[in-house]
């Protein structure tokens, strides 16, 4: 090659020329390790003066081939592209500025097709005309298939029915896609954000170890995960996470896909059916209607439209005591109600051990903070109301631990408030109950609620706790299942209630 | 938003607490319980519900608090939340104040 190379130069009278060409053919070395062809020509005669050694690998054609045919570039151009392979000369046929052009050729030797990026530039005489024109050809191959499938990737996520978003290995959010915001409400302005924003199950830690996990076994984790949306309301969805590496095997993003609601048809209704029937479990739980000599006990349930933690119970104690509970944990959803169920569990137990109101609170706080406190943090803790009756003395002793006060209606039409007690059970390592003792005349009502029943419309805390106080007392003559019948029309007329709604009503003689 | 004078460091939170920020007033509430002073307010006067997550996270950090020999005191209650703290009974472990200076008060030992 450089024996050819020296022929053309020889040609050339001009030293300064000559000068340059072989100082370029010395640098055919460095330019060949690049993967980059170098050219050097005279733009009128489209003649050809120097290519560098590395045209044999992305032309497939050594450089004498160049040297030999004028028409050389039209022959290893794509048939489409031979226009924009051309343009090189005519850029320089009377303006010396630089240009760039994106085109394919054809490697002669085993066919394949490439993209080249050509940068060309002039050489300038004394005058300032355009001598020569030089260019540098680099193999873009590789490089605008990444972007052909970035691109594709892109229009795909977009066109995507399915939600979707990518992680970086942090788990920042780094990618969403129009379903996902369809579905979640979340723009781009989650993106940096932590996904756990997006989380809304009770324990962040354990999702990032699950993925983590199971992208590490087997490359992909699959579960059902309870998501928050932009509104604040949560939904849940069978996730699937693939983890994506990077050639050092550091995992670079995580990808996340939501399936969409109608694959989770046939798995929502088989839920819907368990939430039925938990439902109705919770409902088996609670104390019947009792009726004995100077009180009769009746309550009454609706529950949300999901899960939630009311119950009520109530016990006879011994022939004059009767010990009547309710109470309601907080938030809603299985957990509220597998709460309320497991004390519903102990309950008979803590009360006709402890009997009187300091010591059922105690008991429960106890066995709350031991179940449901992990790592020096509350977890869960319940309000309640619990009333001890003894129907011979006519008085109720009780405690509220974070309740809304019940209601003692007396016959002569003055109401009191069970308003004393303590901090709700499980929120304090010890409970001081400071508990409230009121006596009753023959005919008095006690009413407890949970405050799904002061829920809704507008005013104050209190003066709802008013107003379902001043809507009961016209009625509270009506015996406790009659009463109660008329709050249930009255709360079902409002359809579905945002939370349980639970009230007991005791007719004391 | 946080603001230190002295030995009282404060954070004011001016929204109401729902499912919505629940989880920010949460992490508000750590960051506050991690500064390096023993007397903390949190200012509460713009908000008039809080849910019931909310209270445990504030019965939480009371504690929290306790066991690292520091203070954490309630100000800016009144009307509907000062309802619903009477409600919940939180005045029979935690200082409640109507305004930011009381507490600031308190702390002087004014």
């Amino acid at each position: 090659m450089v024996d050819g190379f020296g022929g053309y130069v020889q040609r050339h009278d001009h030293l300064a020329w000559r000068e340059l060409l072989l100082g370029l053919e010395k640098m055919n070395v460095f330019v060949g390790l690049h993967n980059y062809v170098y050219w050097l020509a005279a733009p009128e005669q489209k003649q050809l003066l120097f290519i560098s050694s590395s045209c044999e690998q992305l032309y497939g054609l050594p450089p004498d081939d160049f040297y030999r045919d004028p028409d050389i570039w039209a022959k290893v151009s794509h048939p489409e592209d031979r226009a924009k392979a051309e343009r090189k000369w005519s850029l320089f046929s009377g303006e010396a500025d630089a240009g760039a052009q994106t085109y394919r050729i054809i490697n002669q030797r085993d066919g394949s097709v490439r993209w080249v990026l050509e940068q060309t530039f002039p050489v300038l005489g004394q005058a300032g005309e355009v001598k020569l024109v030089s260019g540098v050809v680099a193999d873009m191959t590789e490089a605008k298939r990444n972007e052909d499938e970035r691109q594709l990737a892109q229009q795909v996520y977009k066109a995507m029915e399915q939600a979707m978003l990518v992680t970086d290995g942090e788990f920042a959010v780094r990618f969403i896609n129009p379903s996902f915001t369809k579905v979640t409400g979340h723009g781009v302005e989650i993106v940096g954000q932590p996904l756990h924003t997006l989380y809304a199950g009770y324990c962040e830690a354990w999702l990032y170890d699950a993925i983590k996990a199971g992208t590490e076994e087997s490359g992909e984790w699959r579960g059902r995960v309870r998501w928050r949306r932009k509104n604040g309301s949560a939904y849940v969805r069978q996730t699937t996470v693939r983890a994506v590496s990077s050639h050092e095997g550091d995992v670079v993003f995580y990808l996340f896909l939501f399936s969409s609601p109608s694959d989770e048809s046939s798995s929502i209704a088989a839920m819907k059916d368990d939430l039925k029937l938990a439902r109705e479990v919770q409902k088996r739980v609670l104390s019947k209607p009792l009726s004995a000599k100077g009180i009769g006990i009746a309550g009454t349930y609706i529950p949300s439209r999901e899960l939630g933690g009311d119950m009520y119970a109530w016990y006879p104690i011994d022939k004059q005591r009767y010990g009547i509970f309710l109470m309601d944990v907080m938030g809603h959803g299985a957990a509220a109600s597998l709460i309320c169920m497991s004390v519903r569990s102990l309950l008979n137990g803590v009360i006709r051990k402890g009997i009187v109101p300091t010591e059922v609170f105690r008991e429960l706080n106890r066995h709350m903070r031991q179940l449901y406190h992990e790592n020096g943090r509350m977890t869960y803790y319940f309000t309640a109301v619990y009333a001890l009756v003894d129907v011979q003395e006519r008085v109720i002793e009780y405690a509220s631990a974070g309740h809304p006060p019940g209601f003692l209606f007396q016959p002569d039409g003055t109401v009191a408030e069970l308003d004393r007690g303590c901090a709700p059970i499980g929120l304090l390592p010890r409970l001081f109950v400071d508990s409230g003792r009121l006596r009753y005349a023959p005919g008095a009502t006690l009413v407890l609620y949970s405050d799904g029943a002061i829920e809704g419309g507008t005013g104050s805390v209190r003066q709802k706790i008013e107003a379902f106080r001043d809507a009961l007392a016209p009625h509270i003559s009506l015996d406790e299942r009659a009463l109660l019948a008329r709050l249930r029309r009255h709360f079902e007329q409002k359809g579905p209630l945002p939370d349980d709604f639970s009230v007991v009503v005791a007719k004391l003689g | 938003m946080e603001t230190r004078q002295g030995a009282i460091c404060t954070l004011t939170w001016s929204e109401d607490i729902t499912l919505n920020n629940v989880k920010s007033f949460r992490q508000a509430l750590e960051k506050l319980l991690a500064e390096g002073v023993d007397q903390l307010i949190v200012n509460m006067e713009g908000v008039k519900y809080i849910n019931s997550a909310g209270l445990g996270m504030i019965a939480d950090s009371v504690m929290a608090a306790r066991a690292r020999q520091k203070e954490l005191v309630i100000a800016g209650v009144k009307g509907s939340l000062a309802e619903i703290f009477h409600i919940v009974k939180f005045s029979s472990f935690i200082k409640l104040f109507a305004t930011e200076k009381e507490a600031i008060d308190y702390f002087s030992g004014e």
